[in-house]
């Protein structure tokens, strides 16, 4: 099967998907280190959001492996990854409208407790992101905001240990934003791994200790938010090259 | 005077609002870039200019005309041309169809063919296969089909939106040479693009958004050298935290 | 908090199913027969809504599991000299399989694929019943032994509809429902959470298929001949879907308020207006649809009458 080391959290290996004749991951490696924040950024159309697709199950891999406490999760569908630990949340807050928030966090499934201790966990995650008020009121009459914290808290239910969140910073205020960080700091103080995909630079540059840089359907890059901004290769990557004549 | 000129131009999807109080100008005869990372509104600008998109504030005028309010099909007819982002092609119908579709807006048959003549005189590879079906082509050549077809309507400026997105290198080449070929004929180009290197490359002037406001300003050549628009693409020193 | 509104609503439906068990020897044929068909679309709408309210796949093609217990029934009570309350068990287990057998494939497609295809599974298991007559005798129908029915089909219905309702009740209030309802809403999403889609639908169609099966089986027993086109009746389907969507998708009240108010008032219209009551009852569903989308219970939601969510 092949074993990581204790301190890889998630082993990609020479990960591979394409669409039609396209490549978009095209030999993607990288190792994602337990109990900090990760980034994994990339230029539109670097195939970075195909690997995240990927991890997560909701894409099938042509080839590669994902290797998650020894086990190759690659092929695994959605709701499998979700029972190995590992959850997600959406660029575009995918919460249950037509159902109360407390409904959308007791939807959640893999928790093996009785009835009341499951609601006591909501309640206390509720409150964690300030929902309690509204925990009676529709999923789809909240803010964009409140949603995003929504998701946030749901994905917590089951306290898994790997979390990847996909852009968590589109489409919310500073201030929101600043809430959502505060939390995922929390989280990896906890211990937790975090993998965050994000376009937006300052988040990832300021709140993730390493930062892996794909292009091409492949990494170009891995290291601190230092040595990455100093990269030429990943300059390039983001600001385009001039033409080779 | 401008052809094309926004004032303090703010913009909004539905509730989010993207671009707070842009401006801008394009000269005739100029080929002018927006670049910016990711977010910048780039694209947003070319949509609020369109009118597909709520305005919330400030003028847009292209030719004297106010374009504020103004239903897309309208704009079009004013003498703008748009290739909307991702190669839009219509995949079932032939070359020829793509482009007479493009034309949709004139009767005149003859002048529809004039156009047709003049757009396969651009793109010869184009004019050799035209009843091949758009969705067979290759991406570099949809990009062709797109452009020609924006140019059925014989506008006075074109806006495109990411023209190289998705493409490999070489086909990247093309698409820029074919930019500067068609600014040579003397049309006003604007340009939207991800590539920014390649985009100040051929840019007379540009503008560099970042989080819907103005950034830079200047010369393609200027902001090439400028090592801090460079690095405002990766969160570098002068960003602001989060 | 909920425990006390559960004990009430238990009262409730105790008062109800005593009054519906006393009623019935004092009233005319006409009566009962109207109190069969209310309890029985009760039933079909409750059923309906397990898979198409909670779940979001909208069946146009329920009536099959309807009809194949109608058919299961009269099968072995007269060919195979089957009790009847014995063969309804047996129309619940085929029902069962059925609804496995079809679920796995067309469970797959999505909305008005789903719904056409279900109305496509209909229209094929009516076609078996009428070509696979070594089984079915055809078109000329099956006739059960003469026996007067009409009080012990009451009985086995109202039976029956306590335990839909029941059913119906603990799906819609447990964790079990609430992922039903994620399903409906986003299953992308509720397969990130866990939530193994297939199953879960598979499990609630199937659900959905056993009590029509019942109800079938006890109308075959009840009027002693069926024969695919009065068992197969797709209007039956379409009442099912109508009175749930009316009362309220997706809740537990709205399909039973749905189908009592609309059965009546069909029946009404019926009676009062023989000729235009085909007209008269399209224009109420028409001023339904426009007015009340969400059905009833959805309207008194919005107005605050009654809470959000059902798990509280």
């Amino acid at each position: 099967m092949g074993e990581s080391p204790d301190d890889i959290a998630l082993d990609v290996r020479d990960l591979r998907k394409a669409f039609g004749g396209v490549r978009a991951v095209d030999g993607c490696s990288f190792a994602v280190p337990r109990g900090k924040i990760s980034g994994l950024i990339g230029p539109n159309g670097s195939g970075k959001t195909t690997t995240f697709n990927l991890l997560t199950g909701v894409a099938q891999a042509d080839a590669g492996r994902v290797l998650y406490r020894g086990e190759d999760i690659a092929g695994l569908k959605p709701f499998q990854v979700f029972h190995r630990g590992i959850t997600r949340t959406f660029q575009i807050t995918r919460v249950f409208r037509e159902m109360t928030v407390f409904e959308n966090m007791l939807s959640v499934t893999g928790l093996n407790v009785p009835d009341h201790a499951a609601r006591a966990r909501a309640e206390e995650l509720l409150d964690l992101v300030n929902l309690t008020r509204l925990r009676g009121e529709y999923g789809g009459r909240l803010s964009y905001g409140q949603q995003k914290l929504l998701e946030f808290a749901r994905a917590l239910m089951t306290d898994p240990d790997l979390i990847l969140l996909d852009e968590p910073a589109a489409g919310v205020n500073r201030t929101l934003l600043q809430h959502l960080l505060d939390h995922i700091h929390r989280l990896q103080e906890q211990g937790k791994t975090v993998l965050i995909v994000e376009h937006d630079m300052n988040v990832i540059m300021n709140h993730c200790e390493r930062i892996f840089v794909m292009d091409y359907g492949v990494k170009i890059a891995e290291g601190p938010p230092a040595e990455i901004q100093r990269d030429e290769r990943v300059i390039e990557a983001y600001f385009g090259r001039r033409r080779q004549s | 005077m401008a052809l094309l000129e926004l004032r303090d131009v703010s913009a909004a999807y539905g509730a989010i609002q993207i671009l707070y109080g842009v401006s801008l100008h394009v000269d005739p005869g100029e080929v002018v870039s927006v670049i910016g990372p990711n977010g910048a509104g780039k694209s947003t600008a070319f949509k609020v200019i369109m009118g597909f998109i709520n305005h919330l504030g400030g003028e847009i005028v292209f030719d004297g005309k106010s374009l504020v309010g103004q239903r897309p099909n309208r704009v079009l007819g004013l003498g703008l041309g748009y290739v909307p982002q991702g190669r839009v092609v219509f995949a079932r119908m032939t070359v020829r169809e793509n482009l007479e579709m493009g034309a949709y807006l004139e009767r005149d048959k003859a002048r529809i063919q004039q156009a047709m003549d003049y757009v396969f005189s651009l793109f010869p590879r184009l004019g050799e296969r035209p009843r091949q079906l758009a969705g067979t082509m290759s991406g570099g050549e949809q990009q062709m089909l797109a452009m020609g077809r924006a140019l059925m309507m014989r506008p006075r400026m074109m806006m495109l939106d990411e023209p190289s997105l998705g493409l490999s290198p070489r086909f990247v080449d093309e698409v820029f040479d074919k930019i500067g070929a068609l600014a040579g004929t003397g049309l006003t180009v604007m340009l939207v693009e991800q590539n920014a290197a390649r985009a100040l490359e051929i840019s007379d002037r540009a503008y560099v958004l970042e989080l819907g406001r103005n950034r830079f300003e200047g010369t393609g050549r200027a902001l090439l050298a400028n090592p801090e628009v460079r690095q405002m693409y990766l969160g570098g020193q002068g960003a602001a935290a989060g | 908090m909920a425990r006390r509104e559960h004990t009430r609503n238990l009262v409730l439906l105790v008062v109800v199913a005593l009054a519906l068990a006393l009623v019935p020897h004092g009233v005319s044929i006409y009566v009962r027969s109207f109190l069969l068909f209310t309890m029985m679309y009760v039933v079909l709408a409750l059923s309906w809504n397990i898979i198409s309210g909670f779940t979001g796949y909208t069946s146009f093609g329920h009536v099959a599991f309807y009809g194949v217990g109608a058919y299961a029934c009269a099968i072995l009570v007269a060919d195979y000299q089957w009790h009847w309350l014995a063969s309804l068990g047996a129309g619940a287990v085929v029902a069962a399989v059925m609804a496995v057998a079809i679920g796995y494939p067309v469970l797959r497609l999505k909305g008005p694929y789903f719904a056409i295809a279900m109305l496509g599974a209909a229209e094929g298991t009516r076609v078996i019943a009428t070509v696979w007559d070594s089984l079915t005798h055809g078109g000329l129908g099956i006739s059960l032994p003469s026996a007067d029915t009409s009080m012990p089909a009451h009985y086995a219905m109202l039976a029956l509809m306590l335990a839909t309702i029941v059913v119906a009740y603990t799906v819609g209030h447990s964790r079990f429902g609430i992922r039903l309802n994620a399903i409906r809403e986003d299953e992308g999403a509720a397969e990130a959470l866990g939530i193994d889609a297939t199953r879960y639908k598979l499990a609630a169609f199937t659900l959905s298929a056993i009590f029509p099966a019942v109800a079938g089986g006890i109308q075959a027993y009840k009027v002693l001949y069926i024969d695919p086109p009065s068992v197969f009746f797709v209007q039956i389907t379409i009442a099912m879907a109508l009175m749930s969507m009316l009362g309220g998708k997706g809740t537990v009240v709205g399909p039973i308020a749905g189908a009592v108010l609309l059965y009546t008032a069909q029946e009404l219209t019926w009676v009062n207006f023989p000729t235009a009551h085909l007209i008269a009852y399209g224009l109420f569903i028409i001023i339904v649809a426009r007015f009340m989308p969400r059905g009833l219970v959805g309207f008194a939601v919005d107005r605050g009458w009654i809470r959000k969510g059902m798990v509280h």
